[in-house]
C-alpha cells in the first residue's frame, strides 16, 4: 500500500499549511550559524592538539612550549576528542539540520524557541565541561572511562550539550509533525524526514549515556557515593558510543543521498531504497555495543554474539548505501555524456570544492568501513583491540567520512548563510585534497602500525621506551600525512574566515535538492510510517540489552575507588 | 508508453565499482586475518 493523497473532505479539515517566511528563516539561519560558527572553532583547537599528537609521535614535542595550557599529552589528547568528536560534530549536525529542515518542509519551526533554548543549554553545557577539560581536571579522554574521574562539572556539561541537542531533535520532531497535519496524506520529504530518524535514533541512543552519567558518575564525583562500577560505566558508555557513530555518519548520509547528486547533474536513484535505509539505520544502530566489549569479562559470550550479528547486520544498509549513492552520482555523470564502465567517473563535478570534498570524504569512507567489518570480527578484534589501528579506523569514518563531508557541506553552507562568495574557490578544493591525502597516508600508518605491531593507542609514542626502530618509517608516514592535515587545517580556515570577510553575492545560493530519478514511483506505506519502526528499535534494545543491563544493575559494585593518571 | 518512459537504466559503472570493493574489502579482511595467524594468535 502506497501512500497517498487523502480526500477533499480530509484536506479541508486539515490546519492551512503555515507559509515560511524571510523572518522565520533568519531566525532559523541564525541557530545554524552560531552553531556551525562554535562547531568550526571547536575544531580549530581540537586540530592543533591532533598536530602536536601526530608530531610529538615521531619525536617532534611541541608541549613544552604551550605550558600552562596544555599541560600533558592526555590533556591536549582529551580535548582534542572532546572538541573534534563531541562538540565540533553535534554542533555542525544541529546548525545543518536546522538549516535544512524549514527549507525540506517550506516551513517555519514549529516552536522556534525551543531550539534557541536547546543551543543556549549546548553553549551552556560547553562552557560547564570547558573550565575543567581547560585547567587540566578531566583528561580522562573522551570516553571518560571509570574508574579514572573527572570533575563533577565535566559530566554535568557533557550532558547538558546531550540535552540541548535532545530539545533540537524535538524542534525538528514537532515541526514535522506540524507540517504532517497541514498536508495529511501527502509523503513526508525526504531530507526532513531523515533529519528526524537521525535525530531519533540519536534520543535513543544517548540514554545510555545519560543514564552512566545521571547514575554512576555525576553522584560519584561529587562525593554521594565512595566508588563506581566500571563495567555497568563501559556498557552504559557503548549503548550510546557505537551509535554515536552513525550520528557522525548519517548527516553526511543525508548530504550524500539527498544533495550531492544535485550538484553534478544527478538524481536521486531510488527514494525507496535510501528511505529503508535510514529506517534500517534507526531499528539496528543502538543495540551493537558489546562489539566494544569483546574483551570485557563479566559478559557472557552468547551477547556478545547478538550482538555482533546485529553489528554485521549493519552492512546490509550500508551497501545499499554504496549502490544508491554512487548510482545517483553516475545518473549525472552520465547526462554530461560519461561513457563506459569508468570513464563517466572524469565527468563528475570534480572542479567543484563542495563536490569533491564530499566525494572524496566517500572513498576514504571505503576503507573506513573495511576497518569496521574487521574491527566487529571477533578474533580480529582481539589482534587490533586498543592498538592504534583505531585511532587510525575512526580518523577514516568521523574525521574522514563525516569532517571532510561537512567541510563539502559548508562549501555551498557558509555562502548560502553569510550571503557572501566563497573565498576563494581553488583553495578550498586545495584543501579537500590535502585533507584527504593526510588522511590516506596517516590512516594507512595507523591501521598497520596497530595491526603488524600491536602499537598502543592512547600513548605517547615518541617517548615510549618500547618502542621499536621498526615502527619509524610508518611513524614518518603519519607524520607526513598530520602535515598535510595541518596544511589542509589551515586552508580551510582561510576559506571559511575570507568568506565571512568576502563581498556579498549577487546570486542567492540555495541548499542544494537532488530530485528523485523516478518520481512516478510510489512510497510504500511502511517506508513513510514511524511506528513499526520506532517500536521496532526499542523492542530491539530491551532484547539485545534489558537482561543484561538487569543483571549488571541487580549485581552492581559500587567498589572501585576513582583515579587521577595525570 | 509510460512504462517504457519510467525505466531505469541499470547503472553499470556503479555495479562495476561496488564488485571491486567487495574484492577489496576480501583481499584486506584476508590480509589482517592472515596476519593475525602469522603473529601465533589462535
Amino acid at each position: 500500500m502506497a501512500v497517498k493523497s487523502m480526500t477533499a473532505a480530509d484536506n479541508a479539515a486539515a490546519p492551512v499549511p503555515v507559509p515560511l517566511t524571510e523572518q522565520d528563516l533568519a531566525v532559523a539561519d541564525r541557530i545554524a550559524g552560531t552553531s556551525i560558527f562554535l562547531g568550526a572553532s571547536a575544531l580549530l583547537i581540537g586540530v592543533t592538539l591532533g598536530v602536536m599528537q601526530g608530531l610529538e609521535h615521531v619525536g617532534i614535542n611541541l608541549y613544552k612550549y604551550v605550558q600552562p595550557w596544555v599541560a600533558t599529552y592526555y590533556h591536549g589528547l582529551t580535548m582534542h576528542g572532546v572538541l573534534n568528536a563531541l562538540v565540533w560534530t553535534t554542533f555542525f549536525i544541529v546548525g545543518f539540520f536546522t538549516y535544512a529542515i524549514v527549507r525540506s518542509l517550506n516551513r517555519p519551526l514549529r516552536y522556534p524557541w525551543l531550539n534557541v533554548l536547546g543551543l543556549l543549554v549546548m553553549v551552556i553545557g560547553l562552557l560547564t565541561a570547558a573550565v575543567p577539560m581547560l585547567t587540566n581536571n578531566a583528561s580522562v579522554l573522551y570516553t571518560f572511562y571509570p574508574p579514572m574521574k573527572a570533575d563533577w562539572s565535566c559530566y554535568l556539561g557533557l550532558t547538558l550539550v546531550v540535552v540541548g541537542s535532545w530539545m533540537a531533535g524535538w524542534g525538528y520532531f514537532f515541526t514535522l509533525y506540524a507540517w504532517r497535519k497541514e498536508h495529511p496524506g501527502q509523503k513526508q520529504p525526504f531530507i526532513a524526514l531523515t533529519v528526524s530518524i537521525t535525530m531519533a535514533m540519536w534520543q535513543l541512543a544517548t540514554l545510555g549515556v545519560a543514564a552512566e552519567i545521571l547514575f554512576l558518575l555525576l553522584p560519584w564525583s561529587l562525593g554521594l557515593v565512595q566508588g563506581t562500577d566500571p563495567l555497568l560505566g563501559r556498557t552504559l558508555f557503548w549503548f550510546f558510543g557505537h551509535p554515536l557513530v552513525y550520528f557522525w555518519l548519517l548527516p553526511a548520509y543525508v548530504s550524500w543521498y539527498a544533495m550531492l547528486p544535485a550538484q553534478t547533474g544527478g538524481k536521486l536513484f531510488s527514494e525507496q531504497l535510501a528511505r529503508l535505509v535510514f529506517w534500517l539505520f534507526l531499528l539496528l544502530s543502538t543495540p551493537v555495543g558489546f562489539h566494544h566489549q569483546y574483551t570485557d569479562p563479566g559478559i557472557p559470550q552468547a551477547w556478545k554474539f547478538l550482538h555482533t550479528t546485529i553489528t554485521f547486520s549493519l552492512a546490509f544498509p550500508s551497501f545499499l548505501t554504496a549502490f544508491t549513492v554512487v548510482a545517483s552520482l553516475e545518473v549525472g555523470a552520465r547526462a554530461l555524456g560519461g561513457k563506459g564502465y569508468f570513464g563517466w567517473i572524469r565527468k563528475l563535478n570534480w572542479g567543484n570544492p563542495s563536490y569533491a570534498a564530499q566525494n572524496l570524504a566517500m572513498i576514504l569512507f571505503v576503507f573506513g568501513g573495511i576497518g569496521g567489518i574487521t574491527n566487529a570480527s571477533f578474533n580480529l578484534n582481539l589482534a587490533v583491540h586498543n592498538t592504534i589501528w583505531i585511532p587510525g579506523h575512526f580518523h577514516l569514518t568521523v574525521a574522514s567520512a563525516s569532517t571532510l563531508t561537512f567541510f563539502g557541506i559548508l562549501y555551498w553552507l557558509a555562502p548560502a548563510l553569510t550571503k557572501r562568495k566563497l573565498f576563494a574557490p581553488k583553495l578550498a578544493l586545495a584543501q579537500a585534497w590535502t585533507w584527504f591525502i593526510g588522511m590516506l597516508l596517516m590512516g594507512n600508518a595507523l591501521h598497520l602500525l596497530g595491526l603488524h605491531f600491536g602499537a598502543p593507542r592512547r600513548t605517547m609514542l615518541g617517548s615510549a621506551p618500547y618502542a621499536s626502530p621498526d615502527w619509524n618509517p610508518f611513524l614518518m608516514e603519519s607524520a607526513v600525512g598530520v602535515t598535510f592535515l595541518a596544511i589542509s587545517a589551515t586552508l580551510l580556515y582561510i576559506v571559511l574566515i575570507g568568506t565571512l570577510f568576502n563581498k556579498k553575492s549577487d546570486v542567492e545560493v540555495k541548499m542544494p535538492v537532488a530530485e528523485p530519478l523516478n518520481p512516478s514511483q510510489s512510497i510504500p506505506k511502511w517506508l513513510d510510517s514511524w511506528t513499526p519502526w520506532v517500536f521496532g528499535a526499542v523492542a530491539l534494545v530491551l532484547v539485545a540489552y534489558g537482561p543484561m543491563l538487569y543483571q549488571l544493575i541487580r549485581d552492581i559494585e559500587l567498589t572501585s575507588p576513582g583515579w587521577r593518571v595525570w | 508508453m509510460d512504462k517504457k518512459k519510467n525505466e531505469v537504466k541499470t547503472p553499470m559503472g556503479t555495479i562495476a565499482l561496488l564488485l571491486i570493493f567487495a574484492v577489496i574489502l576480501v583481499v584486506l579482511w584476508s590480509n589482517a586475518y592472515l596476519t593475525m595467524l602469522s603473529r601465533g594468535v589462535n
